[in-house]
């Protein structure tokens, strides 16, 4: 755009001089003008008297003639600087207009100002500066509504967890922990105490993100509550099951679905007796370090897949030291740096190289061997385990 | 299909005598559409998986959804199945729908070479009983060393026990 040699207002203040000036040296010449008349109609007239009553009257004609051009004169400069004004004054309205939209936040109209002078030039900047400033606040109320979604998440985490990511029961030692991903996860754990030498673990998780995989995660918690209240002691891994899909199954309509594993610790029994709603194994290692892997394989439909789904129990016997290790699917698909899963294989491994003197430490330390895994890449999934350790 | 990256599951159709096989590659996720292939089956039908490499949960839906409605097929059969596949065999009652195992993959390592390779096992000939306590041995390509079996035999070969 070709640089403006006056400023607006300098520009304006000239039009009006120069229309004032324009204005005063035509009033001047037709005074002149006037007068050289009244000097040629004297030089005519033969009688002083004559010629003194003709010069009065002429000098009438000559000023009112004056003075109506120079009102006209005075009202056609008046006009055109009305007009000048009132298209600039358009502009600038223009202008305050697109401001006070943004400011007050109601739809912004771009001043669209395509004058090529300083005015134009004022009308681009700030229909850039509105665009700009409105991709910041889009971006500003997308970050804040998920932050809010993550609140909401952590709320109902806190409410479905359990208080304390340590438990200790008779003869059993129980850490689990669970790392949201930024975006919020599904995922779940819980630790119920049956009676006197049966603790109950439940781990699972609801497909998707976000609070709609939280409240996924909600209603099958809220069953699995209500069935162990409901039937005390006397609970089964199925029939828990069996309940939380209930719930999924009502409350997510085959739209989400959810994993799970369900676990009773029978100390009395020396068995773990357990059921699976399409989760990953758990694990049962004999021993440490070199000790042997054992899965926990049963099977079953998904939570909210199907109305009747079907759960088989199954159970392994269970000796002094034995390590169980139940885990979600999140920990064994996130991708290292090469981008291949960690994949069960890897986890064992690194279940093995923890090993801790107690499940808190080995739990912290699989997690930080996991994480050194994923390496820079942010983990994708909910990463949950929980380790129960027989003492 | 929609995706065109290299990772998009993808399907090539072939006409056999008396049956059709259908060879899958790529990943089974929420994109995965099976509605076109689904109005092109029918009678004996035999799905290679071998090239199936990633599922995720969402795929796990829209497969099992696939495989438990295909009016038209007769008979379904699983060959090659991948590791991918085998995982959620292994945890998921109605993944195979109607349908029998034929073959799978499976992980082998041998321990004096570290050489990993994927076997493909045979369920007629390797595991006629459905028994799942002995797995097949075989001998390094490389070193000749026996190779062992690389994951938990229970674990990986539970489907085999599915009733």
């Amino acid at each position: 755009m070709a640089r403006q040699v006056f400023s607006m207002p300098a520009r304006m203040a000239l039009g009006a001089a120069l229309s004032v000036a324009a204005a005063t040296l035509l009033v001047g010449l037709l005074a002149i003008a006037g007068l050289g008349a009244l000097e040629r109609d004297l030089d005519g007239a033969d009688q002083p008297a004559t010629r003194a009553a003709l010069g009065a009257a002429a000098r009438d004609r000559t000023a009112l003639r004056v003075g109506a051009i120079g009102v006209a004169l005075a009202l056609v400069a008046g006009a055109l600087a009305w007009r000048q004004g009132r298209r600039y004054g358009r502009r600038i309205h223009a202008i305050i207009g697109t401001t006070e939209a943004f400011v007050a936040g109601r739809p912004i109209e771009r001043a669209r100002d395509h004058g090529g002078d300083e005015l134009g030039v004022l009308a681009g900047s700030v229909d850039f500066m509105t665009d700009h400033l409105a991709t910041v606040v889009a971006r500003a109320r997308e970050r804040a509504m998920r932050e809010a979604e993550l609140e909401v998440i952590r709320a109902i985490q806190g409410a479905i967890l359990p208080a304390t990511p340590e438990i200790e029961r008779p003869g059993l030692q129980l850490a689990g922990a669970l790392r949201s991903t930024s975006v919020g996860g599904g995922d779940v754990w819980s630790v119920h105490a049956l009676d006197g030498h049966r603790t109950m673990v439940v781990i699972g998780g609801a497909s998707g993100h976000g609070v709609e995989a939280v409240l996924v995660t909600a209603a099958a918690k809220s069953a699995c509550d209500a069935i162990r209240t409901a039937r005390g002691a006397a609970t089964t891994p199925a029939e828990v099951l069996e309940a939380m899909n209930a719930a999924v199954f009502q409350h997510a309509r085959k739209r989400q679905v959810m994993t799970c594993f369900v676990s009773i610790v029978d100390l009395e029994r020396r068995v773990v007796v357990h059921a699976n709603a399409g989760h990953p194994f758990a694990y049962l290692l004999r021993g440490v370090g070199d000790g042997e892997f054992r899965a926990l394989t049963s099977r079953g439909n998904r939570l909210g897949e199907v109305r009747e789904a079907r759960y088989e129990t199954a159970e392994a016997d269970l000796a002094p030291g034995d390590t169980l290790i139940w885990y979600t699917g999140g920990i064994l698909a996130c991708e290292g740096s090469e981008g291949e899963a960690l994949g069960e294989k890897r986890f064992r491994a690194a279940i093995r190289r923890a090993v801790g003197p107690d499940a808190a430490s080995w739990r912290d330390r699989v997690i930080s061997e996991c994480l050194l895994y994923y390496g820079a890449i942010p983990p994708k999934e909910d990463i949950t385990m929980v380790i129960g350790r027989l003492t | 299909m929609g995706k065109s990256d290299s990772t998009a599951l993808a399907w090539r159709i072939k006409e056999r005598p008396g049956f059709t096989t259908v060879e899958f590659t790529g990943e089974i996720d929420e994109n995965a559409d099976f509605s076109e292939l689904r109005r092109q089956l029918k009678g004996a039908v035999v799905f290679n998986l071998g090239d199936v490499r990633r599922i995720n949960s969402c795929g796990v839906r829209e497969w099992v959804n696939f495989v438990r409605d295909l009016p038209e097929v007769g008979e379904l059969t699983f060959t090659h199945c991948s590791p991918a596949i085998i995982t959620q065999l292994n945890m998921i009652y109605n993944f195979r729908g109607a349908a029998s195992v034929r073959s799978f993959f499976a992980p082998y390592i041998c321990d004096s070479c570290n050489r990993e390779e994927e076997k493909l096992l045979d369920v007629a000939t390797h595991f006629p009983n459905g028994e799942i306590d002995r797995v097949p041995s075989f001998s390094c390509e490389k070193c000749g060393e026996p190779m062992e079996f690389d994951d938990l035999p229970e674990r990986y070969l539970s489907f085999l026990t599915e009733a």
